[in-house]
């Protein structure tokens, strides 16, 4: 076996050897490749951007645990943006995990001054998935009697102006589910929606954002990298970009000498074949 | 009876949604509300009923032993300890608190990141350029690999136009489609659904 | 190193879990059924905050007798766990459940996933990429023409369409790559950041 067939053959455990090193060495030393800014991410942060001092927004925290490393680097640079406005969130979610994850998010804030009840309340998980992002959207209270937190909604005075999500200024998503069921059940309200996905269903949403159903998108770590940047205010998004960039020039590394070594093979057969004939 | 009270049930909650919807009547418009309601409740009943299952199985597996019976232990004594916490001491108690941080957090995302391993496995293995349409599936594969990450815009600055015009041109096509396609047959099947001609979700038997 | 004995269980159990792509174990299998464990329990959780706060306390504490009748619909979902003779008590609750996500998705795809798409498909084709848009969702739409016969003209524009679809995948093949490799990021900022302080970060 000649060296370009033993290129197709590498053994599994190399293969993620590899990948762990490549991934490594540029987060313990990075490289400080620029992140030029999406025109996606660039809308959403303008429509953020315009909201003014107490504002209240709907954040629905729809992205799972186990994809959170992908959404998470957006959701904490949208929610520091609005606590530096002192934009008001209500936040609910149709996962469910969403109720702790907000409290782990949100705590920092909290710490800093931000008041529950008042500048931010959790209404925690509502099972029922698009049903329970419609239910949410029509009616707030009715939806949910109590928050995350125990208390009834009618105590809290955040939400003593909002009926439904037409009473909100924004309402934003974060989700690895799909952004479907946000446009059909939210989208009908007339308020601007802005979706934040992750990489892998991103690109499922762009008909939904060139029809003017999304505003804009953000789009996986990248999209949180692209947000922290507008921000100026670097984090876990632009830390991880320069292990992401490895990562994809190794991937392409991969496809491109399996590809190589499976025409080699194809051309050495066919000649072989040839030749027998 | 026991098949044609549900599909009628069916049928009138599909109704009344979509007068609701497309007339915005107010009277269905309230009775909607409550019907949604309704249904979160019993969703959330449907939550119950999983993990009661998991644990009828695999209370099942202890009692039989062997070398299955420990995982089984695990399960049962995870799900225990998480529902007992989560309940009875409340979602925002230490013990609770510390499972979700230490135990399903972590969890969660290393059985998912895994999948990366996998991934780089099978671009290795698998994804051979076999005849035209797969070159061309790999092609933009690795274009808006390249394109999309800042070494693309590095190396080429010509790279995220590229993966911009493909996301936004042909990509928009092609989910398009895809999108209107499915929503028809979307439409379809819940007609079905409502009218009764599908009736998979009743089950079998009387 | 971290002395927060979250880090340190969260760190165990990741390595427990990655231990599988070396060769699968014990303790990998033990880390599967911990996780299913932990996750129906934390589900279980939710649902009986739900029930609590949405059908319990209405009848309890405000004495909305109506407010119990889901949850009473609810618990006819186990019914089968009880006896195989009332199992068909559930379809009750599921007919509710099923008709109320088929009416809720059908009757919003009508119009923000048909009519908007068609709609926003009618650009004006005075642009490169607005004639690519144009050709290419008509195309895909007569590639998933399969209950008639296609003539010439079809089947030329499903072949399109076929292109057009693989380009479409290819794009989210790239994309979901992008996707898993920050997932893995992830863990290994967890490993090698929070537990073993190897990188350090902003």
């Amino acid at each position: 076996m000649d060296i370009l067939e033993r290129l197709g053959r590498i053994d599994n455990r190399i293969i993620y050897t590899l990948l762990v090193i490549v991934l490594l060495v540029p987060l313990a030393k990075p490289i400080g490749l620029p992140v030029s800014v999406g025109k996606y991410t660039q809308k959403s942060f303008e429509v953020m951007d315009k909201l003014q001092a107490g504002d209240i927004i709907m954040l629905d925290m729809g992205y799972s645990i186990s994809g959170a490393s992908d959404v998470e680097p957006q959701t904490i640079a949208v929610i520091k943006h609005m606590m530096k406005k002192n934009v008001r969130i209500i936040f609910t979610s149709c996962v469910q995990e969403g109720g702790s994850i907000v409290e782990n998010l949100m705590a920092p804030h909290e710490k800093a001054g931000k008041k529950y009840g008042e500048d931010w309340v959790n209404l925690g998980y509502l099972a029922g998935g698009e049903n329970a992002i419609a239910a949410t959207v029509r009616d707030l209270k009715k939806a949910y009697p109590k928050d995350f937190r125990g208390n009834s909604t009618d105590s809290l005075p955040l939400l003593s102006t909002v009926k439904s999500v037409a009473d909100v200024k924004l309402y934003i998503f974060f989700t690895t589910q799909n952004a479907d069921m946000y446009v059909r059940q939210v989208t009908p309200y007339k308020i601007p929606v802005v979706g934040g996905l992750i990489s892998t269903i991103s690109l499922q949403a762009e008909p939904y954002v060139q029809a003017g159903q999304l505003v804009g998108i953000m789009s996986g770590l990248r999209g949180g990298a692209e947000y922290e940047t507008l921000m100026k205010d670097p984090g876990f998004g632009l830390a991880s970009m320069d292990a992401q960039s490895m990562g994809h020039v190794l991937i392409v590394l991969f496809i491109i000498f399996a590809n190589i070594s499976y025409f080699v093979q194809r051309s050495r057969d066919a000649a072989k074949r040839k030749k027998g004939a | 009876m026991r098949r044609e009270i549900p599909i009628v049930v069916s049928a009138a909650i599909g109704v009344v949604l979509f007068l609701e919807y497309f007339f915005k009547l107010p009277t269905f418009s309230a009775l909607a509300s409550d019907i949604q309601n309704w249904g979160i409740v019993i969703s959330a009943f449907a939550l119950a009923l999983a993990a009661a299952n998991l644990v009828r199985i695999h209370i099942r597996r202890i009692g039989m032993g062997g070398r299955q019976a420990l995982h089984s232990f695990i399960l049962v004594a995870g799900l225990a300890v998480t529902a007992i916490s989560g309940i009875f001491m409340g979602v925002r108690s230490k013990p609770f608190t510390f499972i979700f941080d230490a135990a399903y957090t972590p969890l969660a995302a290393a059985f998912y990141s895994m999948t990366a391993f996998h991934l780089a496995s099978a671009s290795y293995r698998a994804f051979r350029a076999k005849n035209a349409q797969a070159a061309a599936l790999l092609v933009t594969g690795v274009l808006l690999m390249i394109g999309r990450a800042p070494i693309g815009e590095a190396v080429w600055s010509k790279f995220p136009v590229i993966a911009n015009w493909i996301m936004s041109v042909v990509n928009l096509a092609g989910s398009r489609g895809i999108m209107i396609s499915t929503s028809v047959g979307i439409i379809g099947v819940g007609l079905r659904v409502l009218t009764g001609l599908d009736r998979a979700h009743l089950g079998g038997g009387e | 190193m971290t002395t927060n004995p979250v880090i340190w269980v969260a760190s165990l159990l990741t390595i427990a879990a990655f231990s599988y792509l070396y060769k699968e174990n014990e303790f990998y299998r033990a880390m599967e059924h911990l996780y299913v464990g932990v996750a129906a329990g934390y589900t279980m959780v939710m649902g009986y905050q739900n029930v609590i706060a949405k059908a319990w306390d209405p009848f309890t504490k405000k004495g909305q007798v109506i407010a119990i009748v889901p949850a009473l619909l609810g618990l006819l979902l186990f019914a089968p766990l009880i006896s195989r003779r009332y199992a068909w008590l559930r379809r009750f609750p599921l007919a509710i459940v099923v008709g109320l996500g088929a009416a809720l998705h059908a009757r919003s795809s009508v119009v923000q996933e048909f009519v908007v798409q068609i709609r926003s498909t009618m650009i004006s084709l005075t642009t490169i990429d607005n004639i690519i848009v144009a050709i290419g969702v008509l195309s895909v739409l007569t590639y998933f023409f399969f209950t008639f016969k296609q003539n010439a003209v079809t089947k030329t524009s499903a072949e399109i369409g076929k292109w057009v679809i693989m380009i479409t995948f290819g794009a989210a093949f790239g994309n979901g790559i992008m996707g898993r490799i920050s997932l893995l990021i992830g863990r290994l900022m967890l490993l090698f950041r929070d537990w073993l302080p190897l990188v350090k970060t902003q």
